[in-house]
């Protein structure tokens, strides 16, 4: 139906003070319905059309106050919450990194870098928060598609360090958020879709396994893994969920079980377990951490062995201010300082999740939960390495660890999740859905093809 | 017969909830089924009803959802909460404790309490 002109003028005063866009559609579709109502009523009173639209406006009331008023309710709310968190963990990682700064002889520079980094990553994190985030859902293959090409392009362009791409790695970090877009552009699309996703998946996996980051391809493996569960229990491809499921569990568990009979993770989990199988060669970081943890106290300055009199922790275990920072807090500050830091990091995390599980949309769930998702993992392989199980070498710990790169992709994280925190309520599925279906020419629903003369 | 509005507005939240207690409605239909339950007494305005069902959407006291019963237009319609339905309650008992005491005022009440 053509919308009257009075009618788009009348809405278009309503949208006008209401800032918050993502709204609007939502808005003027039902005030639109209304006033259509309003004037089937006037017309079957014996009114023109005319006059019937005109009286049915009038009826309405004054769009400004309904604007004002609607405004006002749909205010855009910042998830304090987090952002306070974000902050504290900010604040901890650079009072860590101050401390450890000291053990390393170009550690000043590296902590001023470092503090220079976080101004930065505060800046990205409050640029992410002011864009709108569904366009990870508007644009997903094309945001996958660069990503891929930016990462392949590092690859080609850097030189491997240790034999690592490290350039490109950091960047693997945005893969699960940019499958989440993708996850949601499937909708209603069936086993086909579930199919593409698991092709989109596999291509963020090889590329993974080129840099090589065996630790990159686990935080991708469990995070799409979940993010496409969620999709298939809340019913996005329209199948039916048990063989969906059985879909894409099928092939995981086939590929786990060739891989667990392969016996490569065999030698890792013996190694990772118990590290002084091998002290001096694999096992030497997992057997530093631990001999540096047995002598650490509840509060203040651990021991270390008598073999090592003399010797400072920093000169026993490299890494100790980048991948291990909370081994030597512990050491150097005892056991309280790493309950504090792990309490952080708990209540952050659950916090998370809490409003994660609170969004009404898919694209803000999928999202959230694929950057959730993406720091859990982070910061269980970063703990559990500083606490001397080493099976996969740590990424980073999100906001705390020394390394610019990471810091500001979990920067950048950190802002399209609180930003999906504070404009996620009014993001509504269907309407885009919708709007796909009435606008395509060609279309293909239900394993029919449809084309469509009726559109405008 | 048409009343001070100040008189409504305090008590819209209960006659939407209640009215919603009985069956999901869209927002149109509210307005006329309130009409015509208090005998074209509340003549509610959408610029009022609008922004209180997205309030109390927020709040979880109702929730919405696309439907085309009835019609070939996609419509919004609303559907009460449990927690909804406690507000509704307690309304309702805030309603009661108001109209009594007015209705006493009214019948002298003031003066009844004096000479006890």
């Amino acid at each position: 139906m053509q919308q009257h002109i009075r009618v788009k003028q009348y809405l278009e005063i309503i949208c006008s003070h209401i800032r918050c866009k993502q709204i609007h559609g939502d808005i003027c579709k039902e005030i639109e319905n209304h006033i259509i109502d309003q004037k089937e009523t006037f017309k079957a009173q014996g009114f023109d059309d005319e006059t019937a639209t005109i009286k049915a406006i009038e009826q309405m009331g004054d769009p400004v106050i309904i604007g004002t008023e609607l405004d006002r309710t749909h205010r855009p709310k910042p998830e304090w919450s987090v952002i306070t968190l974000t902050i504290l963990l900010l604040a901890v990682g650079t009072v860590i990194r101050f401390f450890t700064s000291s053990q390393d002889s170009n550690g000043i520079e590296l902590f001023n870098k470092q503090l220079l980094f976080t101004m930065v990553g505060i800046g990205l994190m409050v640029l992410f928060y002011y864009i709108d985030f569904t366009v990870l859902g508007r644009y997903p293959k094309t945001i996958f598609l660069l990503l891929s090409t930016v990462i392949i392009f590092l690859i080609i362009l850097s030189k491997p360090i240790n034999g690592k791409y490290i350039y490109a790695s950091y960047m693997l970090l945005l893969f699960p958020t940019s499958f989440a877009g993708v996850v949601y552009s499937m909708r209603n699309k069936g086993y086909i879709g579930i199919v593409f996703c698991g092709i989109f998946f596999a291509v963020s996996f090889i590329v993974s396994m080129i840099i090589p980051s065996v630790s990159s391809c686990i935080l991708l493996f469990l995070s799409c893994l979940v993010i496409l569960t969620i999709a298939i229990l809340k019913g996005w491809f329209n199948v039916k969920k048990l063989y969906a499921l059985l879909l894409v569990y099928l092939p995981v568990i086939g590929l786990l079980a060739v891989i667990f009979a392969s016996g490569i993770l065999s030698k890792r989990i013996a190694l990772a377990l118990n590290p002084s199988i091998d002290p001096t060669g694999a096992g030497y970081i997992g057997t530093m951490t631990r001999t540096l943890l047995s002598g650490a106290q509840f509060i203040g300055q651990g021991s270390l062995p008598d073999y090592f009199q003399g010797v400072s922790a920093s000169q026993i275990l490299p890494g100790i201010n980048s991948d291990l920072l909370i081994t030597y807090i512990i050491h150097k500050f005892g056991w309280l300082a790493f309950i504090i830091v792990a309490t952080l990091f708990t209540v952050f995390i659950v916090r998370a999740i809490t409003l994660c599980l609170k969004q009404k949309s898919v694209l803000a769930l999928l999202v959230s939960t694929a950057i959730t998702l993406t720091f859990i993992i982070q910061t269980i392989l970063y703990i559990a390495a500083n606490l001397g199980f080493q099976l996969f070498a740590p990424l980073s710990l999100p906001f705390v660890s020394q390394g610019s790169s990471y810091h500001l992709t979990n920067m950048c994280l950190v802002g399209i999740l609180l930003s999906v925190y504070r404009t996620g309520y009014f993001i509504k599925d269907k309407k885009t859905s919708i709007k796909t279906a009435t606008n395509s020419f060609i279309k293909f629903e239900d394993g029919k093809l449809i084309i469509d003369f009726n559109i405008h | 017969m048409a009343v001070d509005k100040t008189l409504l507005s305090g008590s819209t939240t209960m006659l939407i909830l209640k009215l919603l207690e009985d069956k999901d409605m869209y927002g149109y239909q509210m307005i006329e089924e309130l009409s015509k339950k208090s005998n074209d007494t509340f003549n509610l305005k959408a610029g009022t009803l609008y922004p209180l069902l997205h309030s109390l959407e927020q709040q979880g006291m109702v929730i919405s959802y696309d439907n085309n019963v009835d019609s070939a237009r996609i419509r919004k319609y609303y559907s009460i909460t449990k927690k909804g339905r406690g507000l509704l309650a307690d309304k309702k008992a805030e309603w009661q404790t108001y109209f009594t005491a007015v209705n006493r005022v009214l019948k002298g009440g003031a003066n009844l309490a004096a000479t006890y």
